[in-house]
């Protein structure tokens, strides 16, 4: 029990130095994360008019989620000036969990959003009308936002083949 | 006949606005009674809108209500139009950690043993706790872990089935021997099961088998012989995610699993999308369950006479397949086999049920029962006696119940 305790405390004060690391850094690095709620999935798509765009939609519980993101560093890495967006269906109060799983997955300079909505089908639905939840989800979308919807892990090979449209 | 249509007094135009939605609502029901219960005793809402519940023997309702820091039980002896006092099962606060497809879980014995499961965040997350009060809720014992390797490996989408003497199953999934393969992919963890049939006995762990897709929850159900069966998303040798059957046999051996259902989905993913299952007293399986497989898409119903050997076939598919029908449950009794699901239509979620009056051959129209915008829990279905109830859980509206028998 007293073990129990002292690695709740510990969760705890981690947690606490994530929140107080994401909110310090916020100002200087991109190293924050943002609310998605009804509404943003568009602002996040029109801020990238005439560009393409890569959409990410991923959980912390999600182990196909986290071992697709060792490609998506590998692309980044290889395509510093393609936006890739990472947005984490697990609720907002994960925020710090979030983040710390981006930075751990070398991800976390990259536009970072988390579900902030209770009724989170209606978000889902608002993104995409035929996506039933299952993670993880990307979109390309090309330079005229012709969007393709892909659910799964998927290989470097694929990603370079979606991405050369 | 033009006296009928006079203009209403302003007083007959109120009880109108008043009594119209009500109308309304009794004529979507299919059943003869429907409660509604959003109010509740504890200061909050539940956590995630999650209330589960289950009759006991006797036709009380129990009800399972999670907060953030406790977990709390109730019970009604007027369907659900009342509640008895909270009586609390955790003595210690903890962290708990539910959503839609990992729920608590109430069962009620034929003794009237009350049983418990929630989850709370410990060293893992989402860990597993098991009480049981043996004096309708008044005292629970201690909460225990119920994995043997709770502070180390991940363990979750559990079930508990209590058989006809009172011997409790539990069944989850853990991360124990968690290993990423290639071939199969992300999110494969083992099945793991332990018995619970005396006052102090300690929880010995047992695996059923590996290859069981991590983030779908298993079903489970009980065939006339009162053993267990399961219905789980597995990933197979090719990566392909779809379901197969496992049965405890007569000598207490689990049996392989049999893939009882082709959908061909190959997809490294979690769907977060389980099955369910239901057995006749016959032994025939009902089955339920969601794909987006090459073969066919959406939420599908099946029945097996043998365990998966041989399954009807084509799959009867179900809902509208342009508002994302998901979270299907199904109950059978005697030859009545009822289902039901949820649809999504932007705005609202809407709750279907559907019934068979000769062991899953013909169906009924679906009918559209309940609906709500917001958080909700999936819909389940509840046997008491000879009757069958839905169940539904939301943030908005709380618990609804509603008899949906066909006689």
């Amino acid at each position: 029990m007293t073990n129990t305790m002292t690695m709740s405390r510990l969760t705890l004060v981690i947690s606490t130095l994530l929140l107080f690391f994401s909110v310090t850094l916020s100002a200087n690095e991109a190293n924050t994360t943002n609310a998605l709620k009804l509404g943003s999935y568009q602002n996040i798509v029109e801020q990238q008019a005439g560009h393409p765009l890569v959409v990410v939609f991923w959980s912390i519980t999600c182990a196909s989620c986290l071992k697709e993101m060792a490609t998506i560093k590998e692309i980044h890495q290889e395509q510093p000036n393609l936006p890739i967006v990472m947005i984490s269906i697990d609720d907002i109060s994960e925020a710090p969990l979030v983040l710390a799983t981006l930075k751990d997955k070398g991800l976390s300079d990259l536009e970072s959003w988390v579900f902030a909505e209770s009724n989170t089908q209606r978000l889902r639905y608002e993104i995409d009308s035929t996506w039933y939840g299952e993670i993880p989800r990307l979109y390309f979308l090309d330079a005229d936002h012709n969007r393709r919807g892909i659910s799964g892990k998927i290989s470097k090979a694929d990603w370079l083949e979606l991405l050369a449209g | 006949m033009l006296k009928y249509f006079q203009k209403p007094t302003p007083s007959q135009f109120i009880w109108l606005f008043i009594l119209a939605p009500l109308l309304l609502t009794a004529c979507q029901s299919t059943g003869k009674t429907a409660s509604l219960n959003p109010y509740h005793g504890h200061g909050s809402t539940a956590l995630k809108g999650i209330i589960v519940t289950d009759f006991a023997p006797d036709g009380t309702l129990w009800r399972l209500f999670p907060t953030n820091k406790n977990i709390f039980v109730e019970h009604s002896t007027d369907l659900g139009h009342s509640f008895s006092r909270s009586f609390k099962v955790n003595p210690e606060q903890q962290k708990i950690n539910i959503w839609a497809e990992n729920p608590p879980i109430i069962k009620v014995s034929r003794s009237g043993r009350i049983h418990v499961l929630y989850y709370a965040d410990e060293n893992q997350r989402a860990t597993t706790y098991f009480s049981y009060s043996d004096d309708q809720g008044r005292t629970f014992s201690t909460p225990i872990l119920v994995s043997d390797e709770a502070t180390t490996a991940m363990h979750y989408m559990d079930q508990m089935l209590v058989d006809s003497t009172g011997k409790v199953y539990f069944f989850w999934h853990d991360t124990r021997h968690g290993r990423h393969d290639p071939k199969l992919g992300s999110g494969v963890v083992s099945l793991y099961y332990t018995t619970f049939d005396s006052l102090n006995g300690r929880l010995e762990n047992q695996k059923i088998t590996g290859g069981i897709c991590s983030c779908c929850r298993t079903a489970t159900a009980l065939a006339p012989n009162d053993k267990p069966v399961i219905l789980a998303r597995m990933v197979l040798e090719t990566g392909i995610r779809d379901h197969a059957l496992i049965r405890l046999l007569d000598n207490n051996q689990w049996s392989k699993p049999i893939q009882a259902i082709t959908d061909d989905w190959r997809v490294d993913a979690c769907p977060e999308h389980g099955p369910a299952i239901s057995i006749d007293d016959q032994g025939r399986s009902h089955l339920v369950w969601f794909t987006l497989g090459e073969q066919r898409q959406g939420i599908f119903y099946a029945h097996t006479d043998d365990y998966g050997q041989h399954v009807s076939h084509p799959p009867l598919a179900l809902g509208d397949s342009s508002q994302l029908p998901g979270h299907p449950d199904v109950l059978a009794i005697g030859n009545r086999v009822y289902l039901t699901w949820q649809q999504f239509d932007g705005q609202q979620t809407d709750i279907v049920v559907q019934h068979s009056i000769d062991r899953g051959h013909t169906w009924s129209h679906p009918k559209n029962v309940l609906s709500v915008s917001g958080r909700s829990a999936h819909p389940k279905l509840l046997r008491k006696n000879k009757k069958a109830y839905l169940i539904w859980s939301t943030e908005a509206k709380g618990l609804q119940l509603i008899n949906i028998t066909h006689d």
